[in-house]
């Protein structure tokens, strides 16, 4: 069904962006009658039988160009050890400071002179990662928290206090106001990162929800559930505070719902666990070309206080397969040129050991990005015999210069949505 | 009879029984919310008839019914089953949706969301149970015995890592999220205070059969200072330090007041809590008991400011339609007693409101709904409100719910429909 078909039914509304933490509902999003894709225009209006038939035949490569540019962010939880991501191997002190944590040199990935990458990497350093060392904040905090936030919400120094996220700013900027959803946070429940000003953000547990408010006038019972859902989202009490919010959500949940179910498409096994599930999904909603500009996902157990060996391989292994696996889907669907990948995590882990076969927080770490990228080594590398007060690796890239990178890929002005004036890392982005 | 009285506090009506006690329904709607309220806020109800059993003396007696009620004697799972853990979720799943489960049963939870552990990490159950008969055994008693008590439980051992963690290379994960989140908060302690806590508390361990034992071969044999305080501490001088430091008991009483009220806490009122807390010698129960009996409890500010969370919307959902949601619906909602996501718990509760949640939320409603009650009635919607011990409905949500039940025939369907939206009112969603 075209998207327009939706507007006309009276599912959308005055609603606002998706309620979480900090946001305002926005009281007015003013509809127009214009809408500004122009992939959407050339789609048939279909009746829901052979929906399915007109999404498959949709499933073919679209051209670059009619492409907007897209940035997936993969959110590692817990604290990355960026260390024995991308380990310096020439590095005189590395096996004296972890020796129960240390890999072999012989089994790095090697990709750029004196660098390589974990052993689990093994399909994206085959492919192609730019790697960006030393990225942190200048002022580390040991509390996940804390540097969640300050992530989420692109505040390097974790006092510029800014109300939206660092990923909603981005949407406010290039996003259709029209849109059901610009930025979508899948598998995980909604991230502040994308909480926006003007445009719809939503988080999705997963897809398959949608299919509740598909339209079916022959069916009584789901259209009464489906009026009844709409009507109870409207005209929410001023005097409880907490029910404009209430509405807020419960709109938008009607509003993607409705137009999800019917674009994105079948769902393809990516492998690499709920990760891979998670960008499969992510494929979809892009391939929809249904307005969605930034998807992110998050990833979690890197908090490797204990075990980490193990825990850390594993983890990059399946983050080897799932990402692999994205960036060939979106090779194949003719995305591949317009989608930026790139990987945040609130800190590395502590330079040296802890004594538990572990590694407690630590602060600057790796950042890895994929897609239009020049692959290779970027940023600089902390020097291991040369680490702050709290035995952690020093910042060389500031969390502002990579975020920078980011919006300059989008095309976003880098001053208008970071304090400072931070500026891209040059030669990372293949523009 | 039903007499007014002024109090200095509250405007409350008396049940006048002639040699009948609590046997009167409450015929006046403002007291039938306020019951109601009392029943969301200090136990999982109210169940479907729960407000006339048990509200006939009013929303103020009810309050002080609660407050005396005993805790029932905890009776343990079955478990050496296939599934361990999801034993354990269902056993605590339908007490909490007994219809005696009442105030101990709501701390024991509130304790649970702020001294977290997880089945994420801890494997076997009976050091969950373990864990678990702590909360409910000290729910409403000395929070300095709990804190104590919870330090060296085997299952918080194994999760934040203090069980194996060395004097010499100590683990810090423990002492900083028992002074960040359980007991201090932020800006109050320095990292030289996490290593050091983190010495003074090394030397646990934990056995095959889950037994805590303490190693002193593994244990730190010099001074620290810590928080202030310099010497050779042990654990309990460690926790005593903590529970003696001035933020404490205003952390703690906070964390309460938001479970039980939810609106904004003044300093003036926070202050006068944590004194309340101290001058009982970090009682609990002194401190529920005021904040339960303060006007600002049953006013209006504190009505539906709190939002239920998927656990308690899924109690109170099965109630309402008579039926049982399968526990593992949780997960889809993004949250599962037993198995918080990180030591945070589930920290902000307008996540819950978002577009995916709300979207969860309808799933289950509508999938759950055909299989409830049935019966025969005038006014289907104001059947459905009652049932949910909704008494104070918005326009917008009776007019909802009225419009949808009306486009649909027969009473099982019109059953099905208003009850599958009440669920889903922003009367029902908020608590």
């Amino acid at each position: 069904m075209h998207r327009r078909e939706f507007l006309k039914l009276g599912l959308v509304g005055a609603a606002g962006a998706a309620a979480a933490t900090g946001i305002q509902a926005i009281p007015n999003r003013h509809r127009g009658s214009g809408s500004t894709s122009p992939a959407s225009d050339s789609s048939p209006e279909s009746s829901p039988d052979t929906q399915a038939d007109t999404t498959i035949k949709q499933l073919a490569v679209a051209p670059a160009k009619s492409r907007p540019r897209t940035l997936v962010v993969i959110e590692l939880d817990g604290g990355n050890d960026g260390l024995n991501t991308l380990v310096p191997m020439e590095s005189g002190v590395y096996r004296d400071l972890r020796p129960a944590t240390f890999l072999e040199s012989k089994d790095l990935h090697k990709i750029a002179d004196g660098f390589g990458l974990h052993p689990a990497l093994a399909r994206l350093a085959k492919r192609g990662i730019a790697a960006v060392a030393g990225v942190g904040v200048a002022k580390p905090d040991g509390s996940h928290f804390e540097m969640l936030h300050r992530w989420w919400m692109g505040d390097s120094g974790g006092d510029a206090g800014p109300q939206y996220g660092f990923l909603g700013r981005l949407a406010d900027r290039i996003g259709d106001p029209h849109a059901p959803a610009v930025g979508i946070g899948l598998g995980d429940n909604f991230n502040p990162a994308l909480s926006a000003a003007k445009v719809a953000t939503i988080g999705l547990g997963d897809l398959s929800v949608v299919d509740l408010f598909a339209p079916k006038s022959d069916d009584a019972m789901l259209t009464a559930f489906q009026k009844g859902i709409d009507g109870l989202s409207r005209s929410p009490l001023a005097s409880i505070p907490l029910a404009a919010p209430v509405a807020s959500g419960m709109r938008l949940a009607v509003e993607t719902a409705s137009l999800l179910n019917t674009q994105s498409g079948e769902q393809k096994d990516l492998g690499g666990g709920d990760l891979g599930k998670a960008l499969s999904q992510a494929a979809r909603l892009l391939f929809a070309d249904v307005g969605v500009r930034i998807i992110q996902v998050t990833m979690g157990g890197f908090d490797t206080h204990t075990g980490h060996r193990d825990q850390h391989a594993q983890l990059l292994r399946m983050f080897d397969e799932a990402v692999n696996g994205f960036l060939d889907e979106l090779d194949s669907r003719g995305l591949g040129a317009t989608t930026l990948v790139a990987t945040t995590s609130e800190f590395g882990r502590r330079t040296a050991d802890n004594g538990s076969n572990g590694l407690d927080h630590g602060a600057a770490s790796c950042a890895l990005l994929f897609g239009p990228v020049h692959a290779g080594v970027h940023g600089e590398q902390p020097p291991l015999d040369r680490l702050d007060d709290g035995g952690n690796l020093r910042t060389t890239v500031d969390l502002a210069s990579y975020y920078a990178t980011l919006a300059s890929w989008l095309g976003v002005d880098p001053t208008g949505v970071l304090a400072g004036s931070p500026r891209a890392l040059n030669g990372v982005l293949r523009t | 009879m039903v007499e007014r009285c002024t109090s200095r506090w509250i405007q409350y009506d008396i049940a006048i029984m002639n040699g009948m006690s609590g046997l009167q329904q409450v015929s006046d709607p403002q007291d039938k919310a306020a019951v109601a309220h009392v029943l969301r806020r200090m136990a999982f109800g109210p169940r479907p008839g729960q407000v006339d059993q048990r509200g006939g003396a009013g929303a103020v007696a009810l309050v002080e019914e609660l407050l005396a009620a005993p805790a029932a004697a905890l009776v343990d799972p079955q478990l050496g089953t296939d599934d361990d853990k999801a034993a354990m979720v269902k056993w605590w799943v339908k007490r909490m949706s007994a219809d005696d489960a009442g105030l101990v049963e709501r701390m024991t939870w509130f304790w649970h969301t702020h001294l977290t552990s997880s089945f994420e990490k801890v494997e076997q159950a009976r050091m969950m149970l373990g864990q678990h008969r702590l909360l409910y055994n000290n729910a409403l008693g000395n929070f300095r015995e709990l804190l104590q008590s919870i330090t060296v439980d085997p299952a918080m051992l194994l999760y934040l890592d203090g069980a194996w963690s060395e004097g010499g290379a100590p683990n810090e994960n423990y002492a900083r999220e028992a002074m960040e989140l359980f007991a201090l908060g932020r800006g109050v302690y320095t990292e030289a205070d996490v290593k050091a806590g983190a010495r003074a508390l090394a030397g646990w361990t934990v056995s095959d059969d889950g037994k805590a034992s303490f190693d002193s071969t593994r244990a730190y044999d010099k001074d620290v200072t810590f928080l202030g305080k310099t010497g050779r501490l042990d654990t309990r001088a460690v926790i005593d330090t903590i529970c003696d430091h001035p933020a404490c008991a205003p952390h703690v009483v906070s964390k309460l007041y938001a479970h039980l009220v939810g609106t904004e806490l003044t300093d003036a009122r926070r202050d006068e809590l944590a004194e309340i807390f101290r001058d009982s010698g970090l009682e609990i129960r002194p401190v529920v008991q005021n904040i339960v009996r303060h006007p600002e409890f049953l006013g209006t500010p504190a009505r539906y400011a709190r939002v239920r969370g998927p656990v308690e919307w899924r109690n109170a959902t099965s109630a309402v339609l008579g039926i049982n949601i399968d526990w593992n619906e949780l997960w889809s909602m993004g949250q599962v007693p037993f198995w918080p996501p990180n030591v945070a718990g589930w920290p902000d509760q307008r996540r819950w409101l978002n577009a995916g949640v709300a979207l969860q939320r309808a799933h289950i409603a509508h999938d759950s709904a055909w299989d409830s009650i049935a019966v025969d009635a005038d006014d289907h919607a104001a059947w459905a409100l009652e049932r949910a011990g909704i008494y104070d409905a918005s326009p917008a949500t009776i007019d909802a719910i009225t419009v949808a039940v009306a486009r649909v025939e027969g009473r099982r369907e019109k059953c099905t429909v208003a009850l599958s939206l009440v669920v889903n009112a922003t009367e029902f969603v908020l608590c």
